[in-house]
C-alpha cells in the first residue's frame, strides 16, 4: 500500500471507528469485546484495502466483518462446549451478567438471537433499508423482514414479562 | 424498558449506543496486523503453488515409471477359476492386454488365447 492509500485508509478508519465500536457493543453488550471486533475489522480491511475499494462500498464490507466475527464467536464457543461434553448454554444466558449495570435495552438485545440482534441494529440504529440489511447479512429481504418482526415482538414480550415480575 | 414502536426503538438505540465513547482509532496497530494478515496470505499462496507444482512434477513422474518386468516363471495372472486352454470372458484389465486396454477390447483380444500369453501384457482378471 503506498503512502497516499495509507493516508486514505487512516482517514476512512478514523471516521468509521466510533460507529464500528458501537455496532460491536450492540452485538456483544461488552465494550472491550466491541473494540476487539472493530480492531479486527480494521486489520482485515487493511489487508484487503484495494479489493475493498474496488468492491465499491467499504462500509458494507466492515459491517459484514463485524457481524461475521460476532456470529463466529458464538459458534466457536458452542463448539468448545460440545467438545468438552457440556450442554451448550443458550448464547443469551452467557451474555447476561450477574452484576449487570448495562442499560435495559442492551440487556433486552442480548436476549435476542444474534441474527435478530444484527437486524435490529442495522435496520433501526443504522437506518438501513431492508434491502441494504439483506445485502450486509447475505440473506433475503423476506428473511430480514421476518427477523425484524420477531425481534420487535420479543422485545415487547420481554417488556411485558419484566412488568409482570415487578408487579 | 418499554418499546412502543419502531420509532421508539430507534430513539432508544440512538440514546444507548451514542453514549458509548470509544478511544481513538488504533489505525497503526490495525495496519501492522493487516500487514501480518497480508504476509500470511502470501505465504499461503506460495505454499499452495508449491504443492501444485509438486503434484505437477510428481504425478507424471509416477505415471511414466517403466513397467516392471514380469517374471515368466510365475506369471501375474489372477484367475478365478481354471478355464482350460482359453478364457471365455475378461471383466477387467488395468494394463494393456495384447496391445489393447479396457475391458471390452481386452475381452475381444483375449478370447481364445492362453492365459500365459495374456500375462505378458500385465495383470488381468479372468472370469470363466
Amino acid at each position: 500500500m503506498d503512502s497516499r492509500t495509507e493516508a486514505e485508509f487512516a482517514e476512512f478508519m478514523h471516521g468509521r471507528w466510533p460507529a464500528l465500536v458501537r455496532l460491536g457493543y450492540g452485538l456483544t453488550g461488552d465494550e472491550r469485546l466491541a473494540e476487539d471486533l472493530a480492531r479486527a475489522a480494521l486489520a482485515k480491511a487493511y489487508a484487503s484495502w484495494p479489493r475493498v475499494l474496488r468492491a465499491g462500498d467499504p462500509d458494507v464490507y466492515l459491517r459484514r466483518i463485524i457481524l461475521n466475527a460476532s456470529l463466529g464467536k458464538v459458534r466457536r464457543r458452542r463448539g468448545r462446549e460440545r467438545r468438552r461434553g457440556d450442554e451448550p448454554e443458550p448464547e443469551t444466558a452467557q451474555l447476561a451478567r450477574a452484576d449487570d449495570d448495562r442499560p435495559a435495552l442492551v440487556k433486552a438485545l442480548m436476549q435476542l438471537p444474534v441474527g435478530q440482534r444484527s437486524v435490529v441494529l442495522l435496520r433501526y440504529w443504522m437506518d438501513m433499508t431492508e434491502a441494504q440489511v439483506a445485502a450486509v447479512l447475505g440473506c433475503s429481504v423476506g428473511s430480514v423482514r421476518s427477523q425484524a418482526s420477531r425481534a420487535l415482538a420479543s422485545l415487547r414480550v420481554g417488556e411485558d414479562v419484566a412488568e409482570e415480575v415487578l408487579l | 424498558m418499554s418499546i412502543v414502536d419502531e420509532r421508539d426503538l430507534r430513539q432508544q438505540l440512538d440514546g444507548v449506543l451514542d453514549a458509548i465513547m470509544p478511544p481513538d482509532a488504533p489505525v497503526r496497530a490495525a495496519a501492522r496486523k493487516g500487514k501480518l494478515i497480508q504476509a500470511g496470505r502470501s505465504l499461503g499462496v506460495v505454499a499452495g503453488l508449491a504443492v501444485v507444482a509438486g503434484i505437477g512434477v510428481g504425478i507424471p513422474g509416477l505415471l511414466n515409471q517403466p513397467a516392471r518386468e514380469v517374471s515368466h516363471a510365475r506369471p501375474m495372472v489372477m484367475v478365478e477359476q481354471s478355464c482350460g486352454t482359453g478364457v471365455r470372458e475378461i471383466i477387467g484389465s488395468p494394463a494393456p492386454v495384447a496391445g489393447r486396454t479396457g475391458p471390452s477390447s481386452a475381452a475381444q483380444a483375449a478370447r481364445g488365447r492362453p492365459a500365459s500369453e495374456l500375462a505378458a501384457g500385465g495383470c488381468a482378471w479372468l472370469k470363466p
